[in-house]
């Protein structure tokens, strides 16, 4: 696969999956600089994976994979803009936020916060509609583990709901 | 709050334009950063190639030139072609595993910890190899009719590279290894019921 290729999906991708990217990093990046610093990590891992991509699944899976992978990775170590090793120009965002349509939405985003990278993930996969087959695949996990933690998750959300 | 409302509520984000990408700044950061991650382990087995091979070449034919019977010299620069040769062995079997395509976060994990392990395996066998090459040139710059500010300044030298490889080895392998087996361990234990 040529680099004009490889770019020329990457787009693509980005173009008909961005709502699905821009989910990830707010659940997993909580002001402007980190997220800006989280999608630009998603997107190089993105479109690094274009050319492994064997469409053995639908894109939609494969993008949740790799960016459920990098945000997880990214939550552990330092924000790369911090350690000197690189000069990046940060004067312009790479992603300009709006405000959210619906203050439910917000309250959402914050249970989501609250929850361990693991959890987030489960729970991102499950309110985008995957199956509990393919949570498992993207996991590596088995689907008996996913349906007894999404059942715990649902719980914890809906008493959360409840309460506030 | 029912789940199947939080899935509704949830919907509403994929039909509204929540945030805009700004193209132009996220090209120039993409370039910047794959110029600042440039394959670490790439660049550090080229290097070791090619010194190694350089090396030992240049060691072996000099003396074999010059007759000079130095039977510990064309040893070690046998040595350097070996391991040379064996480095570029071993990065063939790590560009083959890298073409392995994973399926899931864990076996990305996985991944990513087999081959810290390969730039930690990489990385101790140099320090030893390096110990090695030191020995044998300090035994020849020794036997020589080296001045003493010589023979300090090759030691010198020695010792700061040596330095430098074990700082190398612990500050980014050790600790990267460190970060993803926290992670797997994270990852697994979340699952056990």
């Amino acid at each position: 696969m040529t680099e004009n290729e490889i770019n020329h999906i990457f787009q693509t991708w980005l173009k008909q999956h961005k709502a699905l990217l821009f989910k990830i990093v707010r659940s997993y990046a909580f002001n402007e600089e980190d997220r800006d610093d989280l999608f630009q990590e998603i997107a190089i891992q993105v479109w690094k994976s274009v050319a492994s991509f064997k469409q053995q699944s639908a894109v939609t899976t494969w993008l949740y994979r790799v960016a459920l992978n990098t945000a997880i990775k990214w939550t552990t170590k330092e924000r790369k803009h911090q350690d000197g090793h690189e000069s990046i120009d940060i004067s312009q965002h790479i992603i300009e936020s709006h405000q959210l349509p619906d203050d439910r939405l917000a309250w959402l985003y914050e249970e989501i916060a609250q929850l361990n990278e693991v959890d987030r993930s489960l729970t991102l996969l499950l309110l985008d509609g995957f199956s509990y087959k393919e949570m498992s695949k993207i996991l590596g996990i088995s689907e008996s583990n996913v349906g007894v933690k999404i059942n715990r998750i649902k719980k914890h959300l809906t008493t959360k709901s409840e309460k506030s | 709050m029912e789940f199947k409302e939080m899935k509704k509520i949830w919907d509403t984000q994929n039909d509204e334009a929540l945030y805009v990408i700004n193209e132009d700044a996220l090209h120039r950061r993409i370039k910047a950063k794959k110029v600042g991650t440039k394959r670490r382990t790439s660049f550090s087995e080229v290097v070791l190639i090619a010194s190694n091979l350089c090396a030992g070449g240049v060691v072996i034919i000099s003396h074999l030139l010059k007759n000079s019977g130095n039977v510990v010299a064309v040893t070690m620069g046998a040595m350097m072609m070996i391991v040379g040769m064996y480095i570029l062995f071993l990065r063939s079997q790590r560009i083959k595993r890298d073409q392995q395509t994973d399926v899931s976060i864990l076996g990305d994990l996985e991944n990513a910890i087999e081959n810290i392990n390969y730039r930690i395996k990489l990385s101790q066998s140099m320090i030893w190899f390096c110990l090695i090459v030191i020995a044998l040139t300090m035994y020849t710059v020794l036997n020589s009719d080296q001045s003493v500010f010589n023979i300090v300044l090759i030691s010198a030298f020695f010792i700061v590279g040596f330095i430098m490889s074990r700082w190398e080895h612990k500050r980014f392998n050790l600790g990267k290894k460190k970060q993803l087996l926290d992670l797997k361990e994270k990852l697994i234990n979340e699952f056990e019921m």
